[in-house]
């Protein structure tokens, strides 16, 4: 039956690999793999195995100083790892549940194998998870430990598998407490009082041992290092770390001798996790069941985008009342609204925003001279910048979370463009909503920002300026990110066709610097043709005007662009064929 | 209300439907039958507007769904095998929104109705989520003849109905018709076919094997037993075919 499981997994795993390999025959998942295998090799590998060992400039010093890093990543790994073996037992409330997929769940479970193959399938099956965050965690330590790369590489995969199964074996153990009547809390405060019995032991030996630190052990990294080691090297410490450091210790092995010498007592304690884990099975198919389910839906709200679909839902308020006669644009933005949630709610911000420059102006009055109100306007000002780029990324209440239901969009009466327009509306609205009274708290609680004071009339235009192509930097943006979802479907998450590894990695970075390159091309007129109309017209009209008349002609192109935008993704609407599209992650 | 003239639809090499014709006009109701793969979703698909066809010509109601989309999209309502609903609407948001994208003046009166009618009003304020799978159906049903649609397409729909539904579903279906819209019936259930439909269309490997009134139809492949049923008929129409074009009772 063994055989037949690892059959299973065998074929999956291949399989997955065919599938990922074939898509390179698609030119953008190539251009994708090869975009992510130059940064994985850029940024990893160059130096792993073509360049000088890297050191990190913490290590390097302290190994002039005499430090022995080593032994102190040793203890400091042992100390990490006792904490999440106490963290195993302490925290989890639920019953023991193995992963399984649903499939999984719908033919093993209802198939004749045993409890303990199950069991023996999952940890095979884990084997390749647990081998990717040994390389992952193998690379992103690569400065701050030696040795050569496969005993760092087998070091970390025995530290992982040896967490893993002690996670499995702690959650069947705490499942047997659970089923003799040991409810969570009386099992808490066992975990808790043991390990404070152990503190209070490990304190009233140093107390009593005379070794607690002394100021010279204060005095230096050189000092404090010696401490930590002289403490954990002698006394209780360090057969209570022993087991810890066992497992740390091919971690930190310098050369494959060292690594020769440390790994057999490590695997000698992964052994005996595996026996505890293999015969100590419980009922696991229950709660199992229930993780399948719940991770089915996680999955599907990742993929859909609507990561709020992972809480569950609850009915919310209209925004404001719909009329059944209308633009449908303002349907969609009402429809979106809901998604958005009832944080924006028209009454909801209007109240906030009423309320929030009252106790601005009560603050920056009561705080007169003081340096904190400009300061905080400034930050704020700061934040309304920002969200010109990170918001537009992270509001997708629009087109990318509306993926799951493009069959029903495809069929309404409205054009393509008007649809796009009424999508993207929500999140437009409420980001430029947002920034905006960013804006109006910055310069309530501005305006004695040194050196500005005296340019007040500059400064205002500025605000006005920037609050008035706030619209259209948004709008423009939105409609980048919406334009990629619906020209490259399969490589956005929203697609059905999943990506990993280097293409997923090469994939983000193409779409990153697609999206700065379109807005960068987006902006060059608009922004061009404000700034000159800004210094053409500064000697003849005020400040105060010459920065508006600047970002209204700025504006007007935006709008223009996004007018032209919006037409050229309608139509990409109203063609796209979504049967080949998303059924095959994209054409 | 239904034309469709030389349909075809191709992914890539593949040819999921290849010069279909037919038409259903008002009052009539239309069983498409197949077997698996045979195209009857795409072909639902294509005549919704969902997916663009490869070629052919598609009119409802007049309205041609190439050229004048939004006017062909307007007089029909379709119903795919899976509901597709908002996760964050309540079903009566749901109807609310569906108003404004169609202009249905008097949404609320007709939404309440269509509430009652297929006993959805105690559901008003729940979302999808919560609903069962026969509800969500209804509730895409109500959805989708807010509009007052002339021409519905379903694509199986009786599937996770209860006897109750089933029975209501079937109800709905007739009297749809008997108000005179042109009714389309995608299913592979061919007793409800036999049950509800005046006309049948038969199709294989994407190409139409029979098409015409119900009886012209029993007339053609029952041969020596005429009160064979229509499960005979699908039989000796799919099983002795290689998947040519049959010239179909009907012509075409």
């Amino acid at each position: 039956m063994f055989r037949t499981l690892v059959y299973l997994v065998a074929c999956q795993w291949w399989n997955r690999v065919l599938s990922q390999v074939r898509r390179l025959r698609q030119p953008k998942y190539l251009a994708a793999a090869a975009a992510g295998l130059a940064y994985f090799y850029w940024f990893f590998l160059r130096n792993m195995f073509l360049g000088p060992p890297g050191v990190s400039p913490f290590r390097a010093a302290g190994a002039e100083r005499g430090i022995e890093w080593a032994a102190l990543w040793e203890v400091a790994g042992a100390l990490g790892v006792a904490a999440m073996v106490v963290a195993a037992w302490l925290f989890p409330r639920k019953r023991a549940a193995l992963d399984f997929s649903e499939a999984e769940v719908a033919f093993l479970f209802p198939a004749p194998v045993g409890r303990r193959t199950l069991v023996h399938y999952k940890v095979l099956r884990g084997q390749l998870g647990i081998l990717l965050g040994a390389v992952l965690m193998m690379l992103m330590s690569a400065r701050s430990t030696t040795g050569p790369v496969w005993v760092r590489l087998l070091g970390w995969w025995t530290l992982i598998a040896a967490l893993e199964l002690h996670r499995l074996g702690a959650a069947f153990a705490r499942t047997r407490l659970l089923d003799r009547g040991m409810t969570t809390g009386r099992r808490r405060l066992w975990v808790l009082g043991t390990a404070l019995v152990v503190a209070a032991g490990f304190f009233a030996w140093v107390w009593r041992a005379q070794v607690m630190p002394t100021a010279g052990d204060w005095a230096s990294m050189e000092s404090m290092a010696a401490y930590a080691g002289r403490v954990s090297d002698s006394g209780p410490l360090y057969w209570l770390l022993l087991p810890f450091r066992v497992m740390v210790r091919p971690l930190v092995a310098g050369s494959g001798g060292a690594f020769a010498a440390a790994i057999v007592p490590a695997w000698a304690v992964l052994g005996v996790l595996y026996g505890w884990v293999i015969r100590s099975t419980v009922a696991f198919e229950e709660a199992s069941v229930e993780r399948a389910a719940l991770r089915a839906r996680a999955q599907a709200a990742v993929r859909s985008g609507n990561w709020q679909l992972l809480e569950g839902l609850r009915p919310r308020r209209d925004p404001f009342r719909l009329a059944p006669l209308g633009l449908p644009e303002i349907g969609f933005l009402w429809k979106n609204l809901i998604v958005a949630g009832s944080t924006f709610s028209v009454r909801f911000w209007v109240s906030l925003g009423v309320g929030l420059v009252v106790a601005a102006m009560a603050m920056k009055g009561a705080m007169r001279g003081s340096a904190g109100p400009p300061m905080l306007g400034m930050l704020l000002l700061v934040s309304a910048v920002l969200s010109l780029v990170v918001g537009p990324q992270v509001a997708t209440f629009d087109l990318r979370q509306s993926f799951g239901t493009l069959e029903v969009l495809k069929t309404l009466p409205v054009p393509g463009w008007r649809l796009v327009l009424g999508e993207v509306a929500a999140s437009w609205v409420v980001l430029t909503v947002v920034q905006w009274f960013l804006l109006v708290l910055a310069a309530v609680l501005g305006g004695r920002v040194p050196g500005w004071a005296e340019r007040g009339w500059l400064a205002a235009g500025l605000g006005v300026g920037l609050a008035l192509v706030i619209p259209g930097l948004n709008l423009l943006s939105l409609l980048i990110h919406n334009g990629a979802a619906l020209l490259f479907p399969g490589w956005t998450r929203f697609g059905a066709g999943p990506s990993h590894g280097f293409e997923a990695m090469g994939r983000n970075l193409l779409m990153m610097v697609g999206v700065i390159v379109s807005m960068a091309l987006a902006l060059a007129v608009p922004g061009l043709a404000g700034a000159a109309v800004f210094f053409v017209t500064r000697g003849v009209l005020p400040f105060a005007v010459v920065a508006p008349l600047g970002a209204l002609l700025a504006l007007g192109l935006m709008l223009v662009e996004a007018y032209a935008g919006l037409r050229m993704l309608g139509d990409r609407f109203e063609r796209m064929d979504i049967s080949t599209e998303l059924a095959a992650g994209g054409s | 209300m239904i034309e469709v003239e030389q349909l075809g639809k191709r992914y890539g090499d593949f040819a999921a439907v290849t010069d279909l014709s037919f038409t259903v006009g008002s009052g009539e109701v239309l069983g498409l039958v197949g077997p698996n793969g045979a195209g009857k979703t795409t072909t639902l698909r294509c005549l919704s507007g969902i997916i663009p066809p490869s070629q052919g010509a598609i009119r409802i109601c007049g309205h041609d769904l190439g050229q004048a989309p939004l006017l062909a999209k307007r007089e029909l309502a379709y119903f795919p095998d899976e509901p597709r609903l908002f996760d964050y609407l309540t079903v009566r948001q749901h109807l609310r929104f569906m108003a404004r994208l169609y202009h249905v003046p008097d949404a609320e009166a007709r939404g309440r109705q269509l509430l009652e009618e297929l006993e959805l009003a105690d559901k008003a304020d729940a979302l999808p989520g919560t609903l069962s799978r026969g509800m969500k159906q209804k509730l895409a049903i109500a959805c989708g003849l807010l509009h007052g649609p002339r021409v519905v397409l379903f694509d199986e729909p009786l599937t996770g109905l209860d006897p109750y539904g089933i029975r209501r579903m079937k109800d709905a279906i007739r009297r749809r018709a008997g108000e005179g819209m042109a009714i389309l019936v995608s299913s592979h259930l061919l007793h409800l076919v036999e049950e509800i439909c005046s006309h049948l269309l038969i199709v294989k490997q994407g190409r139409k094997v029979a098409w015409g009134p119900m009886e012209d139809v029993r007339r053609q492949f029952a041969e020596a037993s005429p009160d064979a049923s229509l499960e005979e008929i699908f039989f000796r129409a799919t099983g002795g075919s290689d998947g040519v074009a049959g010239t179909g009772a009907g012509g075409g």
